[in-house]
């Protein structure tokens, strides 16, 4: 039974040795200088394209005048913001001060500088994410186990139907529901807002509910995959237990691509939480777009979209170096 | 082995039960221990938004008297029975013959909060140099800057305003609550710098601010002694503002009582009441209009087919208000024809529903067959049936030969091509909020100069200026009603009434004596007795 455990170990550890050689080596060095070169490329692009969208849709003036106002007010707000310099000088503007980390100031209210404002509500994003993505985690294995091994039962129909449904069905709708069953007929949570973990509960679990079908189909997957492995026919002929095979020696291993995905998860998670914050009132960088762009405010609009995308393109950053580190294949 | 296996069934059988029991005491102790007890001492309100959650006067939008007039306080306030100016900070003023000079003498031993000192007269001259500052972006700022000549403090107590041109009404459209210009403190905002005192406003109000959550709440507490102070004995320890932009949401809220007050679609009106809430509705807030494009002297198109008047008539005779204030509004309209809430032109007449009327109009117009509009619409808060009136609109239009084409936007992305000339050829759907003092009102949407008016030419802006120059308060209101007779004649925008804002409200408050205009009075909110 020792031997056969061994088994599943030797096979898991195959690569590591071999993939830990290339990692020091020029090949991966390249591959890194490559992706990262992507990544700047990535947000410069992305910086061009939020903030011609961003003009090309109103801009703030016509929102910050008031009822009152005069073509003269117009013109000398469009003066104070800027805005009446060219298009590419407001975007060289917007350009050079980002380099230095200076994405700009709000221009509602007390002008508070955008990386302060994406400061105060990135806290509140991160922990619904984190909350979800353990959600999904917790829900989506066994979930996925499951399915594969009573692969063909009405089990594995009823793992795959919930993993349709929950890349199906809109967010927003499950929210309300979810909202109108708990907060409002049961009583047992709050409709909204931000405080305790009562209010983590229901927008974590509209969050996870499309992360835990993709980690449900995954899983079933690898796991279809892994159980028609030699390793672990091998494991069976020795002896070892079913669960011993299943949740040991097979998961290990299938949770590989799991694991790999679960940066990009997160952030889709907290770059996908517009509406899931609006619904649910969460002070989080998703609902701080949706303000922004309903208030035109060009530079918060700017900050948060940069930052969201890096955000997104660091986690596939980290994807990529870990798919190289595990297969080193990808690499070369 | 048969009795190891019935020991392992009951076993197994046991531990079903166990996890059974576990799961329902589980759901059980959730059901108590998550509903979080409400504070019986705090109102509970939640906004659709904070607009700019700044708390200077000069830095932003009306959209913050919410809470605002919690902390500060206002020159003159509005009686909401009567519409008619009662003393407030100022208990009592003086207007010259010629309209044009206004004397305040200021209520005295008036504290800021926190020992910031009395408020005395600087403080007024302070506040109104500030919103007249050309970096102000407050919503009367634009007026102040053109219509103020000076403002002087020369004694402790008193004020003198020199306007460049008379306004018998300055009082109420500028200085009282309607509005948004409340006394700051100048020895405060000097001494501290405007972002300390933005972060910790202080006024002379019954509440102060007891913290700021952005994007969460905004909560303010009844100050020492508030019992003794001189206009509001707040009946609430404690108000939060929740920002929550989702209206399902402010609807849930209301009926699992955790807010009490919330603004709420019409379609929500039956669900709420259903729930055993109340609906408090705020008469004349906002008026469902639809507003065409090229007809002002700035930005002129004589090429649409609604610059002919029989035109704009005969799509005000194709729609039948009543149809959609009772299926729309749920009856919450009053059918008037104007297209903002004016108390001068609640008397207007509407147009009658007369498709026939409207063909013969078209036909006479050089339009028989009908013609392509395009409309565009969108939905705010107030304002969420806009779309649905656009969809009405288009659907009688339809009926007399007017193809509509829908085009739904947004309300920043109509704003900005509304004032900049980029609406000639369309009609939009809009919504006309009830202003401090009809005149303002006027110069808003139908002088020239403004960038928001919708139908100007000399002959408003000559109306206009007469009702401005009228120093006779009768006098004035006759003006301002024919203005309105006139605008409803020439079918200026198509018109359908003057809306009754819907907010659910819990069974703690008693009354809300609000006016208007959107925000005001919550710190006279008073709880019901049990």
């Amino acid at each position: 039974m020792a031997r056969a455990e061994s088994a599943g170990h030797q096979h898991r550890s195959n690569h590591a040795p071999q993939a830990l050689k290339p990692a020091l080596d020029q090949t991966v060095l390249r591959y890194i200088a490559k992706k990262l070169l992507e990544v700047v490329g990535t947000l410069l692009a992305m910086s061009v394209i939020v903030f011609l969208l961003g003009r090309l849709t109103g801009d703030p003036v016509s929102l910050l005048l008031s009822e009152y106002a005069t073509p003269q007010d117009r013109a000398t707000l469009t003066r104070e913001l800027g805005l009446d310099q060219p298009l590419p000088k407001q975007y060289w503007v917007f350009v050079s001060h980002a380099a230095h980390g200076d994405l700009g100031r709000s221009v509602t209210g007390d002008r508070q500088p955008a990386m302060q404002l994406i400061a105060d509500r990135l806290p509140a994003s991160l922990k619904l994410a984190g909350c979800a993505l353990v959600l999904s985690l917790l829900l989506g294995i066994p979930l996925g186990v499951l399915a594969a091994v009573k692969r063909g039962t009405a089990l594995d129909t009823g793992a795959r139907v919930i993993a349709l449904l929950g890349q199906s069905v809109p967010v927003f709708w499950l929210g309300i529901v979810l909202m109108y069953f708990f907060s409002i007929q049961l009583g047992w949570l709050p409709t909204s807002g931000y405080g305790d973990w009562r209010h983590y509960v229901l927008p974590s679990v509209s969050m996870a509910l499309f992360t835990v079908a993709a980690v449900t189909r995954l899983v079933r997957v690898s796991m279809i995959d892994a159980l028609s492995s030699e390793y672990i026919k091998l494991a069976r002929i020795k002896g070892v237990s079913e669960t011993a095979v299943i949740w040991k020696h097979a998961l290990r291993n299938s949770l590989i691509p799991v694991l790999t995905y679960m940066g990009a998860f997160f952030a889709t998670m907290i770059t996908g939480a517009v509406v899931i914050e609006t619904v649910f009132s969460w002070p989080g960088i998703g609902r701080l777009a949706y303000e922004s762009i309903l208030s035109r405010d060009f530079p918060v609009m700017q900050a948060v979209v940069l930052v969201m995308t890096a955000i997104f393109m660091l986690a596939n950053f980290a994807v990529d170096i870990a798919y190289a580190w595990l297969d080193p294949r990808i690499s070369r | 082995m048969p009795a190891s296996g019935a020991k392992a069934k009951a076993i197994k059988r046991c531990m079903g039960y166990r996890r059974g029991i576990a799961i329902v005491l589980l759901a059980v102790g959730v059901s108590h221990c998550a509903r979080a007890p409400r504070d019986p001492d705090t109102l509970v309100v939640a906004m659709s938004t904070f607009s700019e959650a700044t708390f200077l006067p000069w830095n932003g939008s009306t959209g913050r008297k919410f809470y605002l007039d919690t902390i500060c306080e206002y020159l003159a306030y509005l009686d909401p029975a009567t519409m008619q100016l009662q003393p407030g900070l100022a208990e009592r003023w003086e207007m010259s013959k010629d309209g044009k000079v206004f004397t305040l003498w200021l209520r005295k031993g008036i504290q800021f909060q926190q020992g910031w000192g009395e408020f005395t007269a600087d403080d007024v001259k302070y506040t109104l140099d500030r919103i007249r500052d050309p970096k102000s972006i407050a919503g009367p700022s634009s007026p102040l800057r053109k219509s103020i000549a000076d403002v002087s403090a020369p004694e402790r107590y008193k004020v003198v305003i020199t306007l460049k041109t008379p306004d018998i009404d300055f009082i109420t459209g500028y200085l009282s609550n309607g509005q948004i210009i409340p006394m700051v403190s100048k020895r405060y905002v000097t001494g501290k710098g405007d972002a300390f005192a933005d972060a910790q406003p202080i006024g002379t109000g019954a509440y102060e601010l007891e913290s700021y959550r952005p994007g969460v709440s905004i909560t303010v507490r009844a100050v020492k002694n508030a019992a003794a102070h001189w206009r509001v004995h707040p009946d609430f320890k404690r108000i939060q503002f929740r920002a929550v932009p989702e209206e399902f949401t402010r609807a849930a809220m209301l009926k699992t009582g955790e807010a009490d007050l919330a603004p709420i679609n019409y379609d929500s009106i039956k669900a709420l009441e259903h729930a055993g809430l109340r609906i408090m509705y705020v008469r004349h807030n906002w008026a469902p209009v639809i507003r065409f494009g090229g007809l002002t002297t700035k930005f002129s198109n004589p090429n649409v087919p609604w610059a002919k008047k029989q035109v704009r008539q005969a799509l005000n005779y194709a729609l039948d208000k009543k149809a959609i204030v009772k299926s729309i509004f749920h009856g919450q309209a009053s059918i008037v024809g104007a297209d903002f809430p004016a108390p001068e032109w609640e008397g207007i007449p509407p147009y009658d529903y007369d498709p026939k009327r409207a063909r013969e109009l078209l036909t006479q117009a050089g339009f028989p067959n009908g013609f392509d509009l395009t409309l565009r619409t969108y939905t705010t808060t107030p304002g969420a049936e806009l779309q649905i009136v656009a969809e009405a609109a288009a659907a009688y239009w339809q009926a007399v030969g007017v193809h509509v084409k829908i085009e739904p936007t947004s309300w920043p992305t109509l704003r900005g091509a509304w004032t900049t000339g980029a609406t000639t050829n369309i009609a939009w759907t809009h919504r006309g909020l009830a202003f401090s003092g009809t005149l303002p009102g006027l110069q808003a949407s139908v002088m020239s100069a403004s960038v928001f008016a919708s139908y100007a030419n000399a002959e408003t802006d000559a109306r206009v200026q007469r009702i401005s120059d009228a120093l006779d308060p009768n006098e004035r209101a006759r003006l301002t009603t024919e203005l309105g007779e006139y605008l409803r004649e020439e079918a200026s925008a198509v018109f359908i009434g003057f809306a009754n804002e819907p907010y659910g409200m819990s069974n703690r408050i008693e009354s809300w004596p609000a006016l208007s205009q959107q925000g005001t009075n919550i710190d006279r909110i008073t709880r019901r007795k049990h």
